[in-house]
C-alpha cells in the first residue's frame, strides 16, 4: 500500500507559539486512522493542514500526490478529493439540505442535474435523512445536521475524509447516530479516514490505528489494539485514564 | 501668491473653515444633549409622554434636513421666530441631529441589558439612581462609536447652509471659483481635503473607542 | 394649506416623482456599486482592500454637496449631465460608501464556519463567496441597509442644488410664488414622510420575513 498523506518534519507556529512539533506521519490509502489527545495537543490543527485550511511553516506535506506547502498546488483541487467534517457542522445556512448536498457537486463537478439529484437522495437515506431534504439547516437538530455534513462531503466522492471532533458539539443521545454513520464509512468503503474525537470506544470498534498527540507532538502511533492495551507513555496513561472516568 | 490661492481668497476660506467648524461644535453640543434627554424619554415608556415624542421624534428624522433649513429660516418668521442664517442652521441641525443623537442613546441603553438593572435594583437602588449610575454610564460607553459617526454627518450636512447663504466653506469656495472658472478644480480638491481631514480624523477616533470598547 | 396644492399639484407631483425616480436611481446603482466596494474592502488581495478602503473613506468623509457639486459644475462642463444626473450620480456615489461599509459589517458577522465548510467542500473563493457568505451577509445587513435607503431619499433633496427639479426644488420654487412657505413646506415635508414611511415599512417586512426564513 502506498501513503496518501505523507507528513515529513512538519513544524507549525501561530505566531510565537509552537503549534506542531516536528511532525512525521503517514496514512495508507483506506486506513482508518483515530487522533486523540488532550485539548490543545494540535490534533485539529494537524487535521486542518491536511486540506490546507491552516498553513506549515516547515517540512513538507504530501496529500494525494500533492505539495500542500507549495504554494503551486492548486488548493481547490485538492480540497474535492479531500472532505471535512467540522465540530459545528458549518452547513450552508441559506440552503436547504438538499442543496446543502447538491451545491459542490454542480459548481465544482458539473455533475448533471438528474444525476447529481439521484446521488443526494441516496446519501440523504444512507444518513437515514430522507424526509429532510426540503427543510433548512436551522430547522433539525445538532446530530442531524451532523449527518447531513457528512453527506455533503461524501456527494463529493474524496478519497480522504476528514472529521474534526464530529461528535463533541452533540447532546449525548445524538452522538450513537452521528458515530454509526461514521461506522458505516469506515467499513463499507474504501476512503481514508482520518478522525479526531474523544470517543474511545468508537475509535477501539473502528480505527485501524491510533495516534496520541501531547503539546503538538506524536507521543504514540500504534495499532488500535496494541494502544489501548499496553499504552507506553505516562502521557496516554494518564489521558486514558482521564477519559474513561468522564 | 495670486490665484485661486492668493492670500485674499486663503484667508477668505479658512475663515469659512472657522463658520462650519462653530457651527457643528454648537450643534453637537446641543444636539448630545437633547439628544440623549429623548433618548432617556424613549428608554424609560413614560405613559403617553414617551408616546409623543416617539412621534415627533419619528416624524423629524425622516424628513431632509435640507428641508428643516428652509423651514427655519424662510416659514419660522412667519410666526414671528426670525433667526439670521448662523441660528437658523444651528437651530435646524440641533433639532434634527437630537432625533438622530436619540436613537443612538436608546439603543445603547436597551443593550446594557435586563441583568444590570435587576441587579441594581436588588442591591436597593432606586429607578433613578439605577439609570444614572448604572445604566447610562454603560450606555453612553457603547453610543461613543455611533455617535462620533453621527457627528461626522453633522460636518459633512452643515454645507446645506450653502442654501441660506451661510458664510461656512462650500459657500466661500463656490464664490472664490466664481472669481474664475479655472479655480473651479483646486477649490473642490482644497475643501474636499478640508472636510476629509475633519472627518476621517473623527472616523479614527471612532474606530479607536470602537477597539478599546470591545 | 389644500389651495397651495390643488393650485400647484402638477408642480408638486412632478416633484414627488422626480424625487422617487432619483431615488430608485440611487439605489440600484448604490447597491450595485456599495456590494462592489465591500468585496473589495474584504478582498484576499492587499491591493484590493486599499483600493475600496481608499473609495468608501473617500466619499464617506465628504459632504454629498461636494460630490454633487463638482458633477455639476465641473464634470458636467466637459460631458452635458445636467442637474439631474449630478445629483443623481453624487447620491450613488456618496451613498454605496455607505452600503459597502453596511455590507462589510453583515460579511464580517456571518461565522467563519460558513466559508471553511464552503472552501472544505471545494468551492472556489469566489464561489463560496456569492453562494454562501455574500447571500447571508446582505440578510444580517438588511435592517441597516434599510436606514441608508430612507437617508438616500432624504439625501435625494440634494437635488434641488442643482435644479433637479425634484420635490425639494419645486417646494422652493412654489413658495417663492405664493410667499407661503410655511403652509407649502408642510405639505412637501408630508411627501417626504410618505416615501420614507414606505420604505421603512417595506424594510420592516423584508426582515420580519427572513427572519422566519430561520437562519443562524
Amino acid at each position: 500500500m502506498s501513503a496518501i498523506i505523507k507528513f515529513k518534519d512538519v513544524d507549525k507556529y501561530y505566531g510565537d507559539f509552537h503549534a506542531l512539533h516536528d511532525i512525521n506521519l503517514e496514512i495508507d490509502a483506506g486506513e482508518t486512522v483515530v487522533l486523540i489527545g488532550p485539548s490543545g495537543s494540535g490534533k485539529s490543527t494537524l487535521l486542518r493542514t491536511i486540506n490546507g485550511l491552516e498553513t506549515i511553516q516547515k517540512g513538507s506535506l504530501v496529500v494525494d500526490g500533492a505539495d500542500v506547502s507549495s504554494s503551486q498546488t492548486n488548493l481547490n483541487q485538492l480540497r474535492t478529493d479531500v472532505g471535512m467534517v467540522f465540530q459545528h457542522f458549518n452547513l450552508y445556512n441559506n440552503k436547504t439540505i438538499l442543496e446543502n448536498i447538491m451545491l459542490a457537486p454542480r459548481l465544482v463537478l458539473k455533475r448533471k442535474p438528474e444525476e447529481n439529484e439521484k446521488i443526494a437522495q441516496q446519501l440523504l437515506k444512507r444518513v437515514d435523512l430522507s424526509d429532510q431534504a426540503p427543510k433548512y439547516p436551522a430547522q433539525l437538530s445538532g446530530g442531524q445536521q451532523q449527518r447531513i455534513a457528512i453527506a455533503r462531503s461524501l456527494a463529493m466522492d474524496p478519497k480522504v475524509l476528514l472529521f474534526d471532533e464530529p461528535t463533541s458539539a452533540l447532546d449525548p443521545e445524538m452522538v450513537g447516530s452521528v458515530l454509526s454513520v461514521m461506522r458505516d464509512i469506515a467499513k463499507n468503503s474504501d476512503m481514508t479516514m482520518l478522525v479526531v474525537t474523544h470517543e474511545m470506544e468508537f475509535a477501539q470498534a473502528v480505527a485501524d490505528r491510533v495516534i496520541f498527540m501531547a503539546d503538538g507532538r506524536i507521543m504514540e502511533d500504534e495499532h488500535t489494539d496494541t494502544f489501548f492495551a499496553h499504552p507506553k507513555s505516562e502521557r496516554a496513561r494518564k489521558f486514558l485514564s482521564q477519559v474513561e472516568h468522564h | 501668491m495670486s490665484g485661486a490661492f492668493s492670500t485674499s481668497n486663503v484667508q477668505y476660506l479658512l475663515k469659512g473653515l472657522g463658520v462650519t467648524v462653530g457651527v457643528s461644535i454648537i450643534s453637537i453640543i446641543i444636539s448630545f444633549i437633547a439628544g440623549s434627554v429623548l433618548g432617556i424619554i424613549l428608554y424609560e415608556k413614560v405613559p403617553y409622554f414617551t408616546k409623543t415624542v416617539r412621534l415627533i421624534v419619528n416624524t423629524i428624522r425622516n424628513l431632509p434636513l435640507l428641508l428643516i433649513i428652509f423651514f427655519t429660516y424662510f416659514a419660522l418668521p412667519k410666526l414671528g421666530v426670525e433667526l439670521n442664517a448662523f441660528s437658523a442652521t444651528v437651530f435646524a441641525m440641533s433639532v434634527f441631529e437630537a432625533t438622530m443623537v436619540a436613537e443612538i442613546i436608546r439603543g445603547g441603553l436597551l443593550s446594557v441589558g435586563i441583568g444590570q438593572t435587576e441587579g441594581a435594583l436588588s442591591t436597593g437602588m432606586n429607578k433613578v439612581q439605577t439609570l444614572w449610575y448604572i445604566i447610562l454610564p454603560q450606555a453612553l460607553k457603547r453610543s461613543i462609536p455611533p455617535l462620533i459617526s453621527q457627528f461626522i454627518s453633522l460636518v459633512k450636512d452643515t454645507s446645506l447652509a450653502t442654501a441660506i447663504v451661510l458664510p461656512e466653506l462650500m459657500f466661500r469656495s463656490q464664490v472664490i471659483y466664481g472669481q474664475n472658472p479655472k479655480y473651479m478644480v483646486p477649490m473642490f480638491i482644497t475643501i474636499a481635503a478640508l472636510y476629509f481631514v475633519v472627518n476621517y480624523s473623527l472616523s479614527l477616533l471612532a474606530k479607536w473607542f470602537d477597539k478599546r470598547l470591545v | 394649506m389644500i389651495d397651495i396644492f390643488t393650485q400647484n399639484w402638477q408642480t408638486i407631483l412632478n416633484g414627488f416623482w422626480v424625487t422617487i425616480l432619483s431615488s430608485v436611481i440611487g439605489l440600484v446603482g448604490s447597491l450595485l456599486l456599495g456590494t462592489i466596494f465591500a468585496l473589495l474592502e474584504l478582498a484576499p488581495s492587499r491591493s484590493l482592500r486599499i483600493i475600496g478602503t481608499a473609495f468608501v473613506e473617500f466619499f464617506r468623509n465628504i459632504p454629498l454637496l461636494v460630490i454633487t457639486m463638482f458633477f455639476y459644475v465641473v464634470v458636467s462642463s466637459s460631458f452635458k449631465i445636467g442637474g439631474f444626473w449630478s445629483g443623481t450620480i453624487g447620491l450613488i456615489l456618496y451613498t454605496s460608501a455607505f452600503i459597502a461599509e453596511c455590507l462589510r459589517g453583515g460579511i464580517a458577522s456571518v461565522d467563519a464556519g460558513q466559508m471553511e465548510g464552503a472552501r472544505s467542500n471545494g468551492l472556489t473563493y469566489t464561489q463560496a463567496m456569492t453562494h454562501i457568505v455574500l447571500p447571508q451577509g446582505f440578510r444580517l445587513a438588511i435592517p441597516s441597509l434599510g436606514n441608508q435607503f430612507i437617508n438616500l431619499v432624504k439625501n435625494s433633496s440634494i437635488l434641488s442644488f442643482v435644479a433637479g427639479f425634484d420635490l425639494m426644488y419645486q417646494a422652493n420654487v412654489i413658495s417663492g410664488a405664493n410667499l407661503d412657505p410655511f403652509n407649502t413646506y408642510i405639505i412637501v415635508g408630508i411627501l417626504y414622510l410618505l416615501i420614507t414611511a414606505s420604505v421603512s415599512w417595506v424594510v420592516k417586512r423584508l426582515e420580519n420575513r427572513i427572519g422566519k426564513e430561520v437562519i443562524r
